[in-house]
């Protein structure tokens, strides 16, 4: 178990640095789309703040698997990105599917090995820091 | 300090609640958008489930802002959302920043009436 979850940090944060350094050095060809797709991606472009938002959240994601420093934080920042890219695959993009599906997984099954740090959110009731 | 939380609390999920059923019952028209905002817009409708799924989570965090359920997960399941809430608007809406700026530093001022709770995550 301690070795999957080793293994399995160590390849998504490899994967993860990967993407976005390709993303920064501009090393990805222009991929011809779907409409929809190409559409999708101008809107990213458009709203200025979120592609590079995204890729440095992705780029410190990394880092912190590969490092295995703060994974237990990393994988909640991380959760939203791969719910959408895994999104995005299925919907506009099959091509990446097998890859995004092994991120999503990945992510949940770090969720799966933390999990004691995480059971206590899921509290009904809660005590405020104030009281 | 307590009382202020529940205000807080209150009124980010009334706002929560009024953003999604008014999607999803088409309350009011669409305002006509202009430049990188209609582009953007665009680009999300375009990708088919993004804003659905956007406006879902609103509503669930909402609900369980105004009866004080589940507190805890939802604050940080509503962060990204207010994140990107308030980054589109400084970037491409202005007008909107009062009411996006109330969502995020309120969304942050909740985060913190519980740090207790997310100590524990800031361990290696």
């Amino acid at each position: 178990m301690k070795t999957a979850t080793f293994f399995i940090r160590t390849i998504i944060g490899l994967i993860l640095i990967t993407m976005s350094i390709a993303y920064f050095f501009n090393l990805v060809p222009e991929l011809e789309s779907t409409e929809n797709f190409k559409a999708f991606h101008v809107g990213l472009i458009s709203s200025v703040y979120l592609m590079p938002l995204i890729k440095t959240i992705i780029l410190l994601c990394g880092i912190s698997y590969l490092l295995g420093q703060y994974v237990v934080l990393s994988n909640i920042i991380i959760l939203p990105l791969t719910t959408n890219i895994l999104f995005i695959d299925f919907f506009l993009n099959p091509n990446g599917l097998p890859l995004a599906l092994f991120i999503f997984l990945g992510n949940l099954f770090l969720f799966y090995a933390h999990w004691k740090s995480y059971k206590h959110l899921f509290d009904r009731k809660s005590v405020m820091h104030f009281d | 300090m307590r009382i202020a939380t529940i205000i807080i609390r209150s009124l980010i999920g009334l706002l929560l609640l009024f953003a999604s059923i008014s999607y999803f019952l088409h309350l009011f028209p669409e305002p006509p958008l202009t430049g990188n905002m209609k582009t953007f817009n665009e680009g999300l409708k375009a990708s088919g489930y993004l804003v659905t799924l956007v406006k879902i989570i609103e509503f669930i965090c909402g609900l369980s802002f105004v009866t004080g359920k589940f507190n805890k997960i939802t604050y940080i399941l509503l962060m990204p959302i207010s994140v990107n809430i308030i980054c589109t608007h400084i970037f491409l809406a202005p007008e909107g920043i009062p009411v996006a700026a109330f969502l995020f530093l309120g969304n942050i001022f909740l985060l913190y009436s519980k740090w207790d709770s997310y100590k524990g995550l800031f361990t290696a």
